[in-house]
């Protein structure tokens, strides 16, 4: 994607107020990084990573990530860096994962020291919920996804004589308000025991058919 | 099927949770997976544009801009964007002819800008798109159009011509203010005795020189009218050559145009054919001719199909040998290579010396790469071969007023 600055000859000053999209994208990457950040460090990793390095230096170098993005005139809050907060905070999901402990003790039979030792740390986080910090960065994502489309949008149209400030201004508000109002409901509506009691083996070729499905659409 | 940006993103987010959650067997990214989905449920509402008024100001003309406004109404809920389509010959050269609007119950729209028509017709502008979409831009983009009743003549500006140069040695006056038709009205100036021909009336017999010459007689008398005026307009492919404003068919066209108001303002009959196109107008005098002459101009297209001058020749031959007409050609000569068409109206027109036959070729400046240097010696040849058979030529090199040209006389022995 390219900023405004590359195609400013074209965009007439009424366009001005486009250059917003991009900072306010950048306030929500950096509140979503900051999130992302206080996710890993609740989580167990954080013991044995912090054996090896100095962690505190992660703030000043994930919090300027948006800012380089930005000065290569790019989307502050791509989805490389979306991806790259969600595999931070994994931690704590690790923590309730069926699967990490299948591989531990898969592990277990090679060096049972080191498997005792990670079921030791990661085990004892099982009680922490990442959920309301994933989910903070997951709604600043979406929004700042919706902000940028719509700034897209209002530039192509800046750029071919439409005046579109009503249309983009509107645009952010309304996505604004739908998602947060969304956002508020969310942890409410999942908090309800919803887990289906159906067969184990039933979920698992449902769980094998979305992932093969989600699989392919991804690579799409 | 197009997939629409947001609804990618919102579905790659999407997918990319699910996946890591069902991965990691983690309940919370696979109910965070929902969250971007959510949004892709917001449905495009149905929106209601109506057209309120609408005017167009001036713009009659190739390069003349005109004005259009038009003011609707939208009601409903969601992104409305209204485009008052404009044809591929036309540019914009104030405001938008497309407005786009958040609307929430209801909302004013307006459409004002200014646009130059770059090439001569009729064109209708009485389309407007309309698509409507949800206020994320995901889901399906309704689209529409209405019309409103606007349209647009455009011509080519004729450029008025004072006088149109002649051709001094060989003919005192092929083209002179004053020369008379050979058909027509007889008029009351009488001309010369000649003997008697059927179809002649009987109450032109001069008797007593009948009883003189012991033969039947008639007095023949000048017909009212001016000559005729008979223009060959090449729009074979090659003619398309050229941008978009400025090609050759559209300077032959402005050729045609300029000499048909000169000679029918003069009294003249001018006809016309469209090479390539073998279509052809009777000639006529008067406004009214020069009306038809414009319409019939406004329609031409560079042809398909490709046909010689010879051709065209010979199917206006009957109509060239009743009128005896200064013909012209208008052409580009490297490419019809007009010799033996010229040769043959020369001397179907000839009386005497006289050859009231001219060629107008254009050309334009191409640079001095060795296709463009091969042209212009065959052109050169050509030139040279017509103006050897006592046929005038005049050479258009485009950009230069056509006025000058046409004035510019031609000196040859």
């Amino acid at each position: 994607m390219k900023l405004l600055s590359e195609k400013k000859g074209r965009v007439r000053l009424g366009g001005s107020y486009l250059l917003i999209g991009p900072v306010i994208n950048l306030m929500l990457a950096e509140i979503a990084a900051y999130f992302a950040l206080l996710a890993f460090f609740k989580s167990p990793t954080i013991v044995i990573l912090s054996k090896y390095f100095a962690l505190q230096l992660l703030y000043p170098v994930i919090l300027s990530i948006p800012i380089i993005l930005l000065i290569l005139r790019k989307n502050p809050f791509s989805f490389a860096l979306f991806y790259f907060l969600i595999l931070l905070s994994i931690g704590n999901l690790l923590a309730r994962s069926e699967l990490f402990y299948a591989s531990l003790d898969a592990l277990y039979l090679k060096s049972p020291e080191l498997a005792s030792y990670l079921n030791s740390i990661f085990s004892s986080a099982k009680h922490v919920s990442a959920l309301n910090l994933l989910l903070n960065i997951v709604w600043l994502f979406v929004l700042s996804q919706l902000i940028w489309i719509s700034t897209e949008k209002g530039r192509e149209m800046e750029e071919r004589g439409m005046s579109s400030r009503n249309l983009v201004v509107f645009q952010w508000g309304f996505a604004f308000v739908v998602t947060y109002f969304i956002f508020l409901l969310y942890p409410l509506v999942f908090s309800i025991n919803l887990a289906p009691q159906a067969p184990l083996i039933l979920i698992g070729i449902i769980g094998g058919g979305v992932f093969i499905v989600a699989a392919f659409l991804l690579t799409r | 099927m197009k997939i629409r940006k947001g609804t990618y993103v919102l579905v790659k987010t999407s997918m990319f949770l699910l996946v890591l959650g069902i991965l990691l067997t983690s309940y919370e990214l696979v109910a965070l997976s929902v969250f971007p989905v959510l949004f892709l449920l917001t449905p495009t509402l149905p929106l209601r544009v109506k057209v309120l008024g609408h005017e167009l100001e001036g713009g009659r003309y190739v390069g003349e801009d005109f004005r259009v406004s038009i003011s609707m109404t939208a009601s409903g809920f969601g992104v409305v964007k209204v485009m008052h389509k404009l044809p591929e010959h036309f540019e914009l050269s104030e405001g938008s002819n497309a407005v786009a609007r958040f609307v929430i119950g209801s909302s004013r729209l307006e459409i004002d800008y200014r646009a130059i028509p770059t090439k001569r017709g009729k064109y209708s502008l009485e389309k407007l798109v309309i698509q409507v979409e949800n206020p994320f831009l995901t889901g399906k983009l309704f689209v529409r159009e209405i019309e409103v009743p606007l349209e647009v003549e455009v011509k080519q500006k004729v450029p008025k011509l004072i006088k149109i140069g002649v051709h001094r040695g060989i003919a005192r006056s092929p083209t002179p203010d004053v020369d008379v038709s050979k058909i027509g009205v007889p008029g009351t100036d009488f001309r010369e005795i000649r003997e008697y021909v059927s179809g002649d009336p009987v109450k032109f017999i001069n008797w007593k020189a009948s009883a003189r010459k012991n033969d039947v007689m008639v007095n023949q008398y000048e017909v009212e009218g001016k000559k005729s005026v008979w223009i060959f307009l090449d729009a074979n492919p090659y003619m398309k050559h050229g941008e978009l404003i400025r090609n050759y068919l559209e300077a032959a066209i402005e050729v045609a145009n300029a000499l048909s108001y000169y000679y029918t303002h003069r009294g003249y009959r001018v006809g016309l054919y469209v090479v390539g196109h073998r279509r052809y107008l009777y000639p006529d005098t008067g406004r009214r001719q020069f009306r038809r002459m414009v319409d019939e101009l406004i329609r031409v297209e560079p042809s398909e199909t490709h046909e010689s001058m010879e051709e065209a020749f010979e199917n206006s031959k009957t109509l060239l040998i009743t009128y005896k007409p200064l013909i012209y050609f208008i052409t580009r000569i490297e490419y019809s290579k007009p010799v033996r068409a010229v040769l043959k109206a020369s001397k179907v027109s000839r009386r005497g010396r006289l050859a009231p036959v001219e060629v107008i070729t254009l050309t334009m400046d191409g640079g001095n790469d060795f296709p463009e240097k091969a042209i212009g010696i065959l052109r050169k040849s050509l030139e040279a071969r017509i103006r050897s058979a006592g046929v005038k030529l005049t050479v258009w090199e485009l950009g230069r007023p056509l006025s000058q040209i046409l004035l510019k006389e031609v000196l040859y022995a």
